[in-house]
Order: C-alpha cells, then sequence, then structure tokens
C-alpha cells in the first residue's frame, strides 16, 4: 500500500484458500489458516471481504462503493474508517494484493 | 495396556510406594496421568492418600513401571529444607509454573491444582474450555463462569438433580466429533458454597474443609461411582449457561447471542490458539447449533428453576 488506498490501481483479493469464515448476524468470524489467528469482523469488514472473495478488484473500487453498499452515506462511513478498515483486513493477511495484477479498466478510463 | 483396578482395591502401601517409585498412574476418562510425591512415606500416608482414598477412591489406577501416559503431576517441597522444616508442597506438572507454595496440609489443594495445570496448558487432543459439564439423557449442559460465579454451586446442584458430572474445572470437547468429554474429577467448592452444597447434597458428599487457603476455605463435592462408572460415555452438547450469582438477586435469564458466546467462550479456553483451525470449527459449532443463556440468581432453587425453564423452552 504505497500510495493512498483511494488512488490505488492495485488489485486486492481475499485469502478465501487461508481462511475459514462463519457469519452470525451482523458479526462474522474469519479464521486465519496462516496465522492461527481468529478475527472478528463487523458488517464493514465484512462488506469488504465479501466483495474480495471472488471477485479481484482495485483497492480504490472497494473503497469508492464502499459506503453504498453497506446502505451508508460518506457522512455515516467516512473515508478514514473504510480506509483503516481496509488496512486491518489486509494487515490481518484476510485481503492481499496482487502482485503485478494489471488493472485494465483503470487504465483504459485512465 | 497396563493393567489397572479401582483404587479401593489397592493397599496404602502399594500407593505409597507407587507414588514415590513414579509409578502411580491415574486412568480417567480420555487421559493417564501420572502421579508421584517426593515426601516421606509417613507425609503421603497423612497428606495425600487420605485425599486420594475419599476423591478418587472408585477411579482406576495402575502401579507399574512404564506405562505410557499423556502427563506427569509431581508433588514436591518447592526446595529442601520445605520438605522437612515446616514442610510445604507444590504440584509440578514437568513445565516451569509460578505456583505459590502451601502447607503440607494443602496437599488435596496442591494435587487438585496440578491435575487442573495438566490438563489446562498440557492436553492438545481436545478443546479444553474453563467451565462445568453435567449431562442428562438428551445431552450436556456447559456451565462457562469466571472464578466465583458460581460454576462449581451450579454444578453441584444439577448433580443432585439427578444429572452426571462429567467435569466440574473443564469442557473438554473432541474436535472431530463435537461431544463433550468426560473427566470426573471432585468439584471444587470454595467458601459460602461449601455449606450450601453440604445442606442439599449432604455432609458425607464433601471432603474436609482446608481453610486459609490462597482462595480461601476450600472443600471437594465426591464425584459419585456412578459419575466414574460412565467416564468413557460421552454427552452431545445442548445448553450453554453463563451464570452469575449474586445475593439476593431476582432470577434472571437472558438468550446469548451467538456471537456473543463465542467471545465469551474462546477467552475461557486454555488451548483454543494451540489448536488451531479444530478449535476455531468446535467454536464455530458451538455457536451455531447450541443455544447459550446468561443466567443471574440468588439462590441454587432460582438457578435450578431458570434452568428448568429454559430447558422447557419456557424462556426465549
Amino acid at each position: 500500500m504505497n500510495q493512498s488506498l483511494e488512488q490505488n490501481d492495485a488489485i486486492w483479493i481475499a485469502a478465501s484458500k487461508d481462511m475459514l469464515i462463519n457469519h452470525f448476524g451482523e458479526v462474522s468470524f474469519a479464521f486465519h489458516r496462516i496465522s492461527g489467528d481468529t478475527h472478528m469482523l463487523n458488517f464493514l469488514s465484512r462488506s469488504i471481504l465479501d466483495r474480495l472473495i471472488d471477485t479481484p478488484t482495485p483497492a480504490h473500487e472497494i473503497v469508492d462503493k464502499t459506503p453504498e453498499h453497506v446502505g451508508l452515506t460518506w457522512n455515516d462511513c467516512p473515508l478514514p474508517v473504510v480506509l483503516k478498515t481496509f488496512k486491518e483486513l489486509s494487515d490481518t493477511g484476510l485481503i492481499k494484493e496482487i502482485p503485478d495484477a494489471i488493472n485494465t479498466r483503470t487504465r483504459v478510463r485512465a | 495396556m497396563p493393567d489397572y483396578y479401582p483404587l479401593s482395591e489397592i493397599s496404602d502401601r502399594h500407593i505409597i510406594d507407587s507414588l514415590t517409585a513414579d509409578r502411580l498412574s491415574m486412568h480417567l476418562g480420555p487421559f493417564v496421568i501420572g502421579l508421584q510425591a517426593r515426601y516421606n512415606q509417613h507425609s503421603i500416608k497423612t497428606h495425600i492418600l487420605p485425599h486420594l482414598r475419599r476423591c478418587y477412591k472408585t477411579v482406576n489406577f495402575s502401579t507399574q513401571a512404564g506405562v505410557l501416559t499423556d502427563s506427569q503431576v509431581s508433588l514436591r517441597a518447592p526446595n529442601i529444607l520445605r520438605q522437612f522444616i515446616r514442610p510445604q508442597i507444590i504440584p509440578d506438572p514437568g513445565f516451569e509454573f509460578p505456583a505459590l507454595p502451601l502447607p503440607l496440609h494443602m496437599a488435596p489443594l496442591a494435587l487438585e491444582m496440578g491435575l487442573n495445570l495438566t490438563i489446562a496448558l498440557q492436553m492438545f487432543r481436545f478443546l479444553i474450555i474453563h467451565g462445568g459439564v453435567v449431562a442428562g439423557d438428551d445431552g450436556g449442559i456447559i456451565i462457562s463462569a469466571e472464578s466465583g460465579g458460581g460454576k462449581s454451586s451450579l454444578t453441584a446442584a444439577l448433580m443432585q438433580q439427578g444429572y452426571r458430572l462429567l467435569s466440574d474445572e473443564f469442557t473438554i470437547i473432541d474436535p472431530e466429533t463435537c461431544e463433550l468429554v468426560a473427566y470426573p474429577r471432585p468439584v471444587s467448592l470454595k467458601n459460602e458454597s461449601i455449606d450450601a452444597v453440604k445442606s442439599f447434597a449432604g455432609e458425607h458428599t464433601i471432603s474436609p474443609v482446608l481453610t486459609n487457603t490462597p482462595k480461601g476455605s476450600i472443600a471437594y463435592r465426591y464425584a459419585r461411582p456412578s459419575d466414574i462408572d460412565q467416564h468413557q460415555i460421552r454427552a452431545k452438547p445442548k445448553l450453554i449457561i453463563f451464570p452469575t450469582f449474586k445475593s439476593k438477586a431476582l432470577p434472571k435469564a437472558k438468550l446469548v447471542e451467538s456471537a456473543d458466546a463465542i467471545v465469551r467462550l474462546i477467552p475461557s479456553s486454555t488451548n483454543y490458539q494451540a489448536l488451531g483451525e479444530a478449535g476455531y470449527k468446535v467454536m464455530m459449532h458451538l455457536g451455531t447449533h447450541i443455544k447459550a443463556y446468561e443466567i443471574t440468581y440468588g439462590s441454587t432453587e432460582a438457578s435450578l428453576q431458570l434452568i428448568h425453564d429454559i430447558l422447557a423452552g419456557q424462556i426465549e
């Protein structure tokens, strides 16, 4: 995460093979096989994780659409909170950047 | 397979010799624990043997050398001086642990602490959660509380209602099957709970009281022969109870959300982290399939009524 996520072209994906996830209402638990740690996820973390489970996605796209995805406005779900949540998921290893992946959609748009 | 016999069939002399020669092994539930005592025969006969006789008389023990054990618990003096002068005792589970030396007459407490330590920290075939377990015909009740929360009193009260004792101190769960594994050692009672349990279970079911221990007064409610006879019979978990005893509290029961129950159970486990994925799967199984309730009560009768009502589906 060398540049700010909201402008980051890098493609991210959930570490699906390395984790187990269980949902209990608004709370989810994720077990990360590599670290052996169990994480408790709130709806925001889960929203980011869910969108990265099957679909590699640019970081900025995930960040941009997070409030909409959880049914909140930017006022209720401010950017620093989204960025912090994204970083926490990255730090735990539950999501990871795909090295050298090319985000063709973003480049074409640019 | 070693030959083993109920302790009641083994002579004092043979038990003492086996304890000093590292040959006494307790076969209870899924564990074989080797017991050792580094004291002279008189001290063992006076301070350790009576507790074994009272609390473990129908439990199987072997006295041969070379028996494969899950772990060893040694009872010894903290140093050579305290073996002879104002003798003291500490449980030594074979790893460094900051145990407070106790006067030798508190050997029963040292032995039970040693057994607890080895189960909590050295057994990795099962998920271990701090909590009592009793079982009826239709499944087991896990009773999870912090020390002083009323776990043991409630366990003893449910025994009195006809429930089988699986364990007072530890909920032991097989990660392969998510079944509750029995390990029926005596129920540890503290302070006011001693008289409370005596009042409904009878004086003959309780060991002599150890006073002025680091935890106050302590006595043990014996596991019954029927509990020990069924020590190889497992139970499916049916209910999780988080009890809180508060003097004069009005009885109250509240359904605990699954996620909340999991968040309470994980820190109560002594080996969750070590078991990794297996432990996680057990916790998720409990959260998914087993209802959990928090109960607050001011008397034994109230706690039993609440559990009865929960099992009868009268509390949602």
